[in-house]
């Protein structure tokens, strides 16, 4: 069962609100508890992609704003050093960000050219460590999340096209998973809660939530349900203050969200995937769905 | 179909046009009106006009014309001369986009020195979003600066990135205003020194959001 829940790999959940979150770690999901077994081994390509024209405001309402997009070509791996320990990373490995041109409906001239920057993104790279023993029926691990600033922190003409937010967080997160059966039908769960500690002023955040996945078609086809949650500890500089109040990479960024993933195996080793991830309530951060789609490969 | 089509351009990362509604009603506006004149002198109004997206332009034909020239005259270079004890009115007349776009000013020509109608402005700033914005101003002129001071019961929200402050003379959009810069206080009495611009040169104190390019507030100056 281990290696079936292994397979729902839930990397297309991290990047949910990328465009306003890029630095903050997307091991919100890595097979939950589970961790890899020694020389297994778990890829995947996707892509990511959300466009918005409205944000949540600091007090929780909803703006509009200009129509702003930001997709992400990824991979993401997973590898079991030993049936304990797996080393994760998330690679972006072309992210392009953008704003609409802006458009005077009276004359027809452009007010503000629209703009966009490509670069690599703000890569995430972990240590999953499998503190119960294998094979036990909770299991129970531990995650040491680094996250990179490898992106673009300062793109366009006023340096508010970014594909990172410049710092350097690191983040310690806690899963507890256990599969089940539901009559015929295989199932999991799985809760979380980690501690992100982020630099250059932003606000540490903490981090939880929830998931439960169950197994279809002869366990080929497995839909997955999810919840996170992120509380800033407001700590750090409020957006109008940090990064000289220029970045679209607001501080403070809170969110309840929720994502429905499905992952279809074609083969015994290969699979696609496709998700939707929306939010019940947020500040600071794009109102807008985002989706994904990837295809990937479990190696066991 | 529309969550298909965002999902289009997503995939293409293209960028688009957003659309900005900014038509305002054109104005011509006399920029250093009187209240009184001094009977035997002449005055030289000064005269701006805004097109239809609150942006200054030269129009094709402008027109000066008194209510009783009897009392002063003006020629069609704006240059009033006051020959007379009594109230007179002067308008200024634009063509533009064939309509007639005009404004009226009263005065009195007295044994007093001329005088100009006003030597400040005040007004309210308030939000349009859902960010914190309020507070009053006033605005007067010291030497070439145009002084805009607030009031004690200022607030602005500081979870906003990138908020920045114009005057402008369309409150839908900062096309065509001036940028005063960055707003960097968020509470309390602070006053903004500008420049070479004059008291009736704007209309409107505008708040707007640079990364994401909204307007967060105004106020409107009285």
């Amino acid at each position: 069962m281990r290696s079936k829940l292994a397979r729902v790999k839930l990397n297309d959940m991290r990047k949910l609100f990328l465009t306003l979150l890029i630095a903050v770690p997307f091991l919100t999901q890595a097979g939950g508890g589970w961790t890899k077994s020694k020389g297994s081994a778990y890829y995947k390509v996707s892509q990511w992609w959300v466009v918005a024209a409205k944000h949540y405001t600091s007090n929780g309402s909803i703006d509009p704003n200009a129509t702003m997009g930001i997709f992400n070509s990824s991979f993401y791996g997973e590898y079991g050093i030993t049936d304990r320990v797996t080393a994760i990373v998330y690679f972006p490995f072309f992210s392009r960000a953008y704003r609409n041109a802006q458009v005077s409906g009276t004359t027809g001239m452009t007010t503000s050219p629209g703009e966009a920057v490509n670069s690599i993104g703000d890569t995430d790279i972990a240590v999953k460590y499998g503190i119960s023993k294998p094979g036990s029926k909770f299991v129970f691990a531990g995650t040491l999340l680094l996250g990179l600033p490898l992106g673009k922190d300062d793109g366009g003409s006023d340096g508010s096209l970014q594909t990172g937010d410049g710092e350097f967080n690191q983040m310690v997160r806690f899963d507890l998973s256990r599969s089940f059966s539901i009559g015929k039908v295989n199932a999991y769960g799985n809760v979380y809660a980690g501690f992100n500690n982020r630099t250059q002023n932003f606000s540490d955040e903490f981090r939880a939530g929830g998931e439960l996945g169950a197994a279809f078609l002869k366990n080929k086809l497995w839909g997955i349900l999810r919840m996170d949650v992120v509380e800033s500890l407001q700590n750090g500089l409020s957006s109008a203050e940090g990064s000289n109040g220029m970045t679209i990479f607001a501080n403070n960024t809170e969110f309840v969200s929720y994502t429905y993933e499905a992952a279809y195996y074609v083969s015994e080793k290969v699979g696609v995937s496709a998700s939707y991830s929306g939010a019940f309530s947020a500040r600071l951060i794009l109102a807008a769905p985002s989706y994904s789609v990837g295809v990937f490969l479990d190696l066991k | 179909m529309r969550r298909f089509t965002v999902l289009l351009l997503a995939l293409a990362g293209c960028v688009g046009e957003d659309i900005v509604m900014d038509e305002v009603d054109p104005e011509v506006r006399i920029t250093n009106s009187i209240t009184t004149m001094e009977i035997g002198t002449t005055w030289q109004f000064e005269y701006m006009f805004l097109n239809n997206v609150g942006v200054e332009e030269e129009p094709d034909q402008i027109s000066w014309s008194t209510s009783d020239a009897s009392v002063a005259i003006i020629n069609q270079d704006g240059l009033a001369t006051a020959l007379d004890y009594g109230e007179v009115m002067i308008t200024l007349s634009v063509e533009y986009l064939g309509e007639e776009v005009e404004t009226t000013i009263p005065f009195e020509v007295t044994d007093d020195p001329t005088s100009s109608s006003q030597q400040n402005r005040q007004g309210t700033i308030m939000t349009t979003s859902s960010y914190d914005l309020t507070g009053d101003f006033n605005i007067e002129v010291d030497g070439n600066e145009l002084v805009i001071s607030f009031d004690e019961n200022y607030i602005a929200d500081q979870g906003l990135p990138g908020l920045y402050v114009y005057l402008t003379n369309n409150p839908n959009t900062p096309n065509g205003g001036y940028e005063i810069g960055p707003v960097e206080v968020f509470s309390g009495t602070h006053e903004y020194r500008i420049p070479d611009v004059d008291l009736f040169d704007y209309d409107y104190l505008f708040y707007y959001c640079k990364p994401f390019e909204v307007k967060v507030g105004q106020g409107e100056i009285e």
